[in-house]
């Protein structure tokens, strides 16, 4: 597998830097004579949003750590997102699979394509912390399965999601996917497309 | 004097963080999440301080500082940079920083919001 170790080092960074940033804004509020005084509101949701990051960060540390070992195998996507957002507890995540029966084999390793939807619906959350549901759908097309994923839409995508959203892009391109946000006119959507188990000789010849 | 602090930061809740902190000690800021929205929001005779992300998400905080300097009056403000990115990699010499009228250069990981409402008030006193 090809995985670019100095964008993963970057992207590590702005994250511990974020996790950082966030801890001493916290830590600033809980000084007996604060510096600054920020709403329970705005504490709350800076916690939260390090619960998020963290999860995040575990993640990524979990990719850096095995990535050297994953071979191109197949994964049950069904399984690899039953597991990423059974972590999720904090959102209600609702999964239509009707179009997808019975089988959803791609080209992937299950761990990482776990840990990719995992982050990805970790970003989506970092992005608006108020969301508390999420819609995901399956449907198979062609020699593709696309996991969608529906959020409410938000005004601006911060450089941080980008850069993250870029780091699952070069994770997936090794498995033959892809990745891609779209801001629709009421929601935000997000397209996980994998290549499906058959494509395995496809993809080792033209050796993506 | 002029009477507000622009902050550009893309990051929507630190940008309220920081807004919040600056109301506290009565000073008032205008928030830009981006490029753009940074150019729409600046007036050049109302901003004495700009607090300036580098890594935004249309364009870099330096093409922003660029862009704002070439406006008419764009030339008196104070710039405090507050990256994510480590000071070593921003690597902005003494020269530079006078040229622009950057009055400081931090990493968000090391510098506390108390540090940051603390200069900011010091720097609106000298003004």
């Amino acid at each position: 597998m090809l995985f670019d170790y100095n964008y993963f080092n970057f992207v590590l960074a702005e994250l511990v830097g974020r996790i950082a940033s966030d801890q001493l804004i916290i830590e600033d509020t809980l000084k007996p004579r604060p510096a600054c005084k920020l709403s329970s509101k705005l504490i709350k949701s800076l916690s939260k949003r390090n619960k998020f990051n963290v999860d995040l960060l575990s993640q990524l540390v979990f990719i850096g750590r095995e990535i050297d070992d994953f071979d191109i195998k197949t994964a049950n996507l069904l399984e690899a997102i039953i597991l990423a957002k059974s972590a999720l507890q904090a959102v209600d995540i609702k999964l239509n699979t009707s179009r997808v029966k019975p089988l959803v084999d791609v080209i992937g390793e299950a761990r990482v394509l776990s840990a990719i939807i995992r982050m990805t619906l970790d970003i989506i959350i970092l992005d608006d912390l108020s969301i508390s549901e999420l819609e995901m759908s399956l449907r198979r097309r062609g020699d593709f399965v696309t996991l969608r994923i529906a959020a409410p839409k938000i005004a601006t995508t911060a450089s941080f999601t980008k850069d993250i959203l870029e780091f699952i892009d070069k994770l997936i391109k090794n498995y033959g996917g892809s990745i891609k946000f779209v801001n629709s006119a009421s929601q935000r959507l997000v397209f996980i497309r994998m290549r499906l188990s058959n494509q395995i000789p496809l993809l080792y010849n033209k050796k993506i | 004097m002029s009477q507000s602090v622009l902050i550009v930061e893309d990051d929507r809740l630190l940008a309220e963080v920081y807004q919040k902190s600056l109301r506290a000690e009565g000073i008032k800021s205008v928030v830009a999440y981006d490029f753009a929205d940074a150019i729409a929001r600046f007036k050049p005779s109302q901003h004495w301080l700009v607090v300036l992300d580098i890594m935004l998400a249309d364009k870099n905080g330096f093409e922003l500082l660029k862009s704002l300097r070439r406006q008419p009056g764009g030339n008196s403000f104070a710039v405090l940079v507050v990256s994510g990115m480590a000071t070593n990699e921003l690597s902005i010499n003494k020269e530079v920083m006078v040229a622009l009228n950057i009055i400081g250069v931090y990493t968000k990981s090391q510098f506390s919001i108390a540090q940051f409402v603390q200069l900011v008030k010091s720097r609106s006193r000298q003004m």
